[in-house]
């Protein structure tokens, strides 16, 4: 079953399973509303039904009563008011088939038919005995007639006469009014006057079942009403339904795609948020860690300084003009040094103003390089160059970008110191979308515990370092949207990676 | 003699000039390593280090020297007010911490106290060694002197006769350089206290 599903992207099977179920659900709901009216409309309709009966059988009454009285006061027979009388019947209630008198004259029964157009006649004589026993005048009873859709009734006009109404069961009821999914069965007692049964088979069925309100005429019905399972499912509404569900099914899945996407942008905004807060943590530890590294450096100049005024000062009260004059060129000189160590603080903390320009690589690699060849010709260190072929153009900030590549051929310069055979390899080439550019030498390369701190300002592994030329490096490089990185490969090696700058 | 530790050239060189308006004479070392290679013991001075120093640490290098037996009077100076570090050097027995920039007046200070205290160390070391000579005898009853008792009551102390007392009084006038038993208690007290 998985293996047949599986076909199904993951992301299909939640709503086509949810639209299944959903549908499954509204498909049974839809029948049992449509089963409920089919019982419904059975009810209404035998309700209707029952009415229209008693007042048809309560017709029969009345005619019986209108009869007797003729009869009783027609003692001959056959006689021509009762003729008259039960040929109007007749005429205008179809029904009724056939009204005779009985009079009993010993074991027989002698029969007198009335209404028919042809006059009264005498019909072939009835055994007595077979006749209902009725007590007293107006008494009724009721009979099936066998063999035929008919059923008589009795009544006892007065003794030893009695009055017969022969009733067509198949007229009571207005046929083409019954609609054809209705099977009906007319019973008087155990005989079954009438039946019909519908053409189609159903699937399901509801029966009801009453007995017309008329004493006198114990009438059963039971109508069956077959329901199909075009009636139950119509497919007019379950199309609709089911394309509808699909259609809300999707926009359900539409919205908690949406909302789901919604969270997850939400998340992320998060987290950018929460990058930004350490980012900052991290600008605000740095800014201690540069007013610590601030105080540090300054404090050696300043230090000297407040000595060599106060050997100055002492000086003139000794009156030794030789230490005044050296005390003054030492002031001088630690004041350049703290002015110095200001400017280079100033530097890496406005980082200066970038200005982007779209420049050939080679064109900027050539104006850096210019500036280091002769102190390292000088330091007999080897500079070897690959620059790609292709031309390149990035965008950067030309006089930045030359002092880190300056600051980093100095760096390897004096880490090349004392060493034999120095190198120093710088390689640029197009990779992906951007510009690589590597400067590696063969030193000693870097301490790995110094190697996670190198960017950290104030962190210099340099005797008179001050720990600021790398992080501004970074800083400066990362201004051009580019990233600086180290490693150790044979000696230390620094990779600059720049975007591309397009065309120019 | 002052004994200059900073791994910062400016601030030797202005120390230096300073002291010398004063007439000290400064020896300037750039690092621990150079003070031990070049130091002399019979030499004793003031030690003024810096406290962060490349390498070995101001603090770090006293310890050295505590384990040499070295326990000239040092003066520690560091360009940060750490508390910790300052505790620290006071337990390693400095005689003053100062803060970078140093002033002159408390600089001055601070080498004038630790001048006498090298030269009551020095005295303690010469008197020391004086009263190395002595027998354990001349000791009981030099000890005895400078508590105030005479020839008499020490050897009933002591139990012996005021003779054997006399001659070993004798040996120890000869011995510490003076018959003065003022004197005499001096020394005794200044290797004892």
């Amino acid at each position: 079953m998985m293996k047949h599903l599986s076909i199904v992207p993951m992301t299909l099977m939640r709503p086509l399973v949810t639209w299944l179920v959903a549908s499954v659900l509204a498909v049974a709901l839809l029948a049992a509303f449509q089963y409920r009216a089919g019982l419904s409309e059975l009810s209404n309709w035998a309700r209707q039904t029952d009415t229209l009966l008693a007042e048809k059988l309560a017709q029969h009454d009345a005619h019986m009563t209108a009869l007797a009285a003729v009869i009783r006061m027609a003692p001959d027979e056959p006689s021509a008011s009762v003729q008259g009388l039960a040929e109007s019947v007749i005429t205008f209630y179809p029904r009724i088939t056939d009204i005779a008198t009985l009079r009993i004259d010993g074991d027989v029964a002698h029969v007198t038919t009335y209404g028919k157009s042809t006059g009264p006649a005498f019909e072939e004589n009835r055994v007595a005995s077979e006749l209902p026993r009725l007590g007293k005048p107006g008494d009724t009873a009721t009979r099936p007639t066998a063999g035929q859709y008919t059923y008589d009734i009795y009544k006892l006009v007065e003794a030893g006469r009695f009055l017969r109404l022969r009733i067509n069961a198949a007229g009571l009821l207005d046929f083409d009014r019954v609609p054809p999914e209705y099977s009906i069965d007319l019973s008087l007692g155990d005989a079954v006057l009438f039946t019909r049964t519908a053409d189609d088979t159903p699937i399901l069925s509801a029966t009801t079942s009453f007995s017309v309100s008329n004493p006198g005429q114990p009438l059963h019905l039971r109508i069956r009403r077959g329901i199909s399972l075009g009636e139950l499912l119509p497919w007019r509404l379950i199309l609709p339904l089911l394309i509808g569900l699909a259609a809300v099914v999707w926009l359900l899945e539409q919205y908690r795609n949406a909302s789901r996407e919604r969270r997850r942008q939400e998340r992320r905004a998060a987290l950018l948020e929460q990058e930004a807060q350490l980012a900052h943590a991290g600008r605000v530890n740095a800014l201690g860690e540069m007013a610590s590294g601030i105080a540090h450096e300054l404090a050696q100049p300043v230090a000297a300084m407040l000595s060599q005024s106060q050997a100055a000062r002492r000086a003139l009260t000794i009156n030794r003009h030789d230490i005044l004059e050296q005390a003054l060129d030492a002031n001088i000189r630690e004041a350049k040094r703290a002015g110095d160590i200001l400017g280079r603080m100033r530097a890496y903390i406005s980082g200066a103003e970038a200005r982007i320009e779209k420049v050939p690589l080679a064109e900027a690699l050539a104006g850096a390089l210019r500036l280091v060849e002769t102190d390292l010709a000088q330091r007999g260190i080897a500079l070897e160059t690959t620059i790609s072929d292709r031309p390149c153009i990035v965008a950067i900030d030309i006089i930045s970008f030359q002092q880190v590549i300056h600051n980093l051929i100095r760096n390897a310069a004096d880490a090349l110191a004392g060493r034999a055979e120095p190198r120093i390899r710088l390689a640029a080439r197009p990779e992906g979308y951007g510009t690589v550019i590597t400067i590696a030498d063969n030193g000693p390369g870097i301490e790995p515990a110094a190697l996670d701190r190198i960017f950290e300002p104030f962190f210099s592994t340099k005797r008179d370092g001050m720990g600021l030329g790398l992080p501004l490096s970074a800083r400066l490089i990362e201004k051009m949207d580019g990233t600086l990185e180290a490693r150790n490969d044979g000696g230390a090696c620094f990779t600059i990676r720049l975007p591309s700058g397009g065309d120019a | 003699m002052i004994y200059l530790i900073d791994d910062d050239a400016s601030v030797r060189e202005a120390l230096t000039l300073l002291l010398s308006t004063y007439g000290k004479d400064v020896t300037t070392f750039p690092d621990a390593a150079h003070l031990l290679a070049h130091l002399n013991k019979a030499k004793p001075g003031i030690l003024i280090l810096d406290l962060r120093m490349p390498a070995t640490s101001g603090l770090q290098l006293l310890k050295k020297l505590a384990d040499m037996e070295i326990g000239w009077p040092a003066i520690m100076i560091t360009g940060h007010g750490e508390v910790e570090a300052c505790r620290r050097a006071f337990k390693a027995g400095v005689a003053d911490f100062l803060v970078k920039p140093v002033d002159e007046h408390v600089l001055m200070e601070a080498i004038t106290a630790c001048e006498a205290e090298l030269a009551e160390l020095l005295a303690r070391q010469e008197t020391g060694r004086l009263l190395d000579h002595l027998t354990a005898r001349e000791r009981e009853v030099i000890e005895l002197v400078s508590k105030g008792l005479g020839s008499k009551e020490i050897a009933t102390a002591l139990d012996v006769s005021v003779r054997t007392v006399d001659s070993h009084r004798a040996s120890i006038a000869l011995k510490l350089g003076t018959p003065a038993v003022a004197e005499q208690t001096r020394i005794w007290l200044a290797a004892h206290r």
